[in-house]
């Protein structure tokens, strides 16, 4: 009994982790707050330590926590960042 | 909440190390997300709940007990898979 | 001379109607598995005990669950296409009965359901409740080859099956076989993707997008609706990711206009939210469908609503334009009249507005918008959200009597819903009444635009409605045009 399926398999497959660098030396990082308070607070400490470890910081905020990102949003980090910290979901 | 998790694999899909972070008590919906997005194995940073009336220095220190966690999850680890 | 048979049982082995007639006389009734008199009979055979074979044009595992659920013991046999049996006895519909005597001889025939009738064949009182006859449907041994060959491989077409599959949402579904999703496609390109679906991101291909409109229950004359219905949640700006994924209750509401609605058969008049109309609520539910299984949007999963609400099942109503004396929305929204389009909003489930006693506009907008205050929130004003109300006719003419177009009744509404900051300090509130006067006056919308307004409803009657507004999720109505070229 053969029907057509509503589902795309593609979404359905396992995400495979992204590539690990070994260290964040002259690495990009992006800070992404989701805009809760205190968050951005968080995230200078957290730019603070990363920059003494030699990495490259570039903060993002999300204009409504409760909105996952735009895909704009998610692309833009994509293009420009090797790694990302996104907090602070509370 | 969950919004994170979303936010979180689809930067992973695209090929960016992340490391979420948020507070406790999400943990386990947090688990649950990322395993129905895909990434079962996937592991966030958890402070202590809540932080709303934290002093500056008291969300520093938050913020210098996780970077441990924080760097767990991007870096690569030479003897374990960081994310399983 | 009745014709000869061996057929398969549903309970063991061939049964042939030598074997039936060795006992003395027979009584055997063709039925299919998806004949409503046919279940009917089946049933008061089954509470009056009655000593029928039932011949079932249908593989054994559904003429089993055609006995299983009309609680038929007897014996059930079953027939597969091409139904060479039903044709050796002229069938033309079902059900038809046939007394045989033990030589052979067919001694009575009766056609659908006739209590009098088959009581007198089966000598046991098939019982008096209405109806006492009812015409049934066509054999299915009378189908052309084309039909044969689809019916031939919908052989496992159950419900059950779309449950098992989990291609529901808790309500029976309609198998999307490859011809069901052809005739769906009426030729369009299956493999135009309409973009990623939220929250799980598998692509809306308008194969995917027909297979959820066949599982709603959709007709081919539905699909250009729900196409643009899709294409409208997939824009940006309208956040359909956030909707899918909050603990909020809100579902997507669709509000069609212009010549497609006749073309579909939506309603716009008495009962237009429902029930009782295939095309409103077979598309609302196709739409629906798209998020919760090509975007993986099921509750429970993905989709973290606290409570749900029923409208999430699909809501989907057309504006009566002819019966309203305003301009449509999609033409407030900057289409032409003579364009198709469906505007899509984020919102909870409708609210009733009882109000008999108005005579004036003035009085009647501020007894909707009070109808409407304590949506979302009693104090979280303002909401920040759009609000859409559908007026019924009675109250449309109440309205514009006044000479007061859509304009004058959204600002009506906007001013009588007013209430002093103090009040509202309580509780959840906004920075806007933290920071507020006590007796400065805070509104439940933001301005008036924030207020929508469409006409549909029965002639008689003063209940107008209000669906509950989708807060704080960054959204905004979309307005697609719909291809009704195809």
């Amino acid at each position: 009994m053969r029907y057509v399926s509503p589902y795309d398999p593609a979404a359905r497959r396992p995400v495979e982790a992204a590539p690990r660098p070994e260290s964040l030396a002259g690495r990009t990082v992006a800070l992404l707050d989701i805009s809760k308070n205190r968050g951005a607070e968080f995230l200078d400490r957290i730019e603070h330590h990363l920059r003494e470890r030699g990495a490259e910081v570039e903060r993002y905020a999300k204009p409504l926590f409760s909105r996952p990102a735009a895909g704009e949003l998610v692309e833009r980090i994509a293009a420009r960042a090797d790694l990302a910290v996104e907090s602070l979901a509370d | 909440m969950s919004c994170s998790v979303h936010d979180l694999v689809r930067l992973e899909r695209l090929g960016v190390a992340t490391a979420g972070v948020g507070t406790e008590p999400f943990a386990d919906e947090a688990l649950e997300q990322a395993a129905l997005l895909g990434m079962p194995g996937y592991r966030m940073v958890w402070v202590p709940h809540p932080v709303q009336l934290l002093t500056a220095a008291q969300l520093d220190a938050r913020a210098d007990a996780a970077m441990e966690a924080i760097l767990e999850r991007l870096l690569a680890d030479s003897s374990t898979a960081n994310i399983s | 001379m009745a014709a000869a048979f061996t057929l398969p049982s549903t309970t063991g082995g061939p049964v042939a109607l030598a074997d039936l007639l060795a006992a003395g006389p027979a009584v055997v009734m063709f039925v299919t598995d998806d004949c409503p008199t046919c279940e009917l009979a089946l049933r008061r055979l089954a509470a009056a005990g009655a000593a029928v074979t039932v011949v079932c044009e249908a593989p054994a595992a559904a003429a089993s669950r055609l006995a299983a659920r009309t609680g038929f013991r007897g014996r059930m046999l079953s027939e597969p296409a091409p139904y060479e049996t039903s044709r050796a006895y002229g069938l033309e519909a079902v059900p038809t009965t046939v007394a045989i005597a033990p030589g052979g001889e067919v001694t009575a025939t009766v056609l659908g359901w006739d209590a009098e009738a088959l009581s007198g064949l089966v000598g046991v009182d098939l019982g008096r409740e209405a109806p006492a006859r009812k015409p049934g449907c066509a054999a299915k041994s009378t189908y052309d080859a084309a039909q044969l060959a689809a019916d031939a491989d919908s052989s496992g077409d159950d419900p059950e099956a779309m449950f098992e599959l989990g291609w529901t949402d808790g309500l029976p579904t309609v198998a999307p076989t490859p011809e069901r999703v052809a005739a769906m496609l009426a030729g369009r390109d299956p493999s135009v993707s309409l973009g990623p679906v939220p929250p799980g991101m598998g692509e809306a291909t308008l194969e995917r997008v027909a297979a959820c409109a066949v599982l709603a229950g959709c007709r081919p004359e539905h699909f250009a609706v729900v196409e643009a219905a899709v294409r409208a949640m997939l824009v940006p700006g309208f956040n359909l990711h956030g909707q899918a994924v909050t603990t909020q209750p809100a579902g997507q509401i669709a509000v069609v206009n212009g010549p497609v609605r006749a073309a579909a058969g939506l309603n716009s008049r008495m009962g237009a939210l429902g029930p009782g109309t295939r095309a409103n609520a077979t598309i609302g539910r196709a739409m629906r469908l798209v998020v919760a299984l090509t975007g993986e949007g099921m509750p429970g999963r993905l989709d973290r609503s606290t409570l749900g609400q029923a409208g999430k099942v699909g809501t989907c109503i057309a504006e009566d334009e002819e019966r309203s004396p305003w301009p449509p929305l999609h033409v407030e929204r900057g289409l032409r009249a003579g364009t198709s389009a469906v505007t899509l909003l984020a919102g909870d489930a409708p609210l009733s507005i009882s109000e008999h006693r108005s005579r004036s506009p003035q009085e009647l907008a501020a007894a909707l918008g009070w109808g409407a205050a304590t949506l979302w929130s009693p104090n979280w004003w303002p909401i920040g959200a759009a609000t859409l109300f559908v007026i019924c006719p009675e109250h449309a003419d109440t309205l514009a009597a006044g000479g007061w177009g859509k304009a004058d009744v959204r600002r009506a509404i906007w001013e009588a819903v007013q209430r002093p900051a103090g009040e509202l300090r309580q509780g959840e509130f906004t920075d806007r009444v933290g920071g507020a006067a006590d007796s400065e006056l805070v509104p439940k919308w933001d301005s008036p635009d924030d207020i929508l307004l469409i006409v549909a409803g029965g002639e008689a009657g003063r209940f107008s409605a209000v669906f509950g507004p989708c807060v704080g999720m960054d959204w905004s109505p979309v307005t697609q045009e719909v291809r009704c070229d195809t």
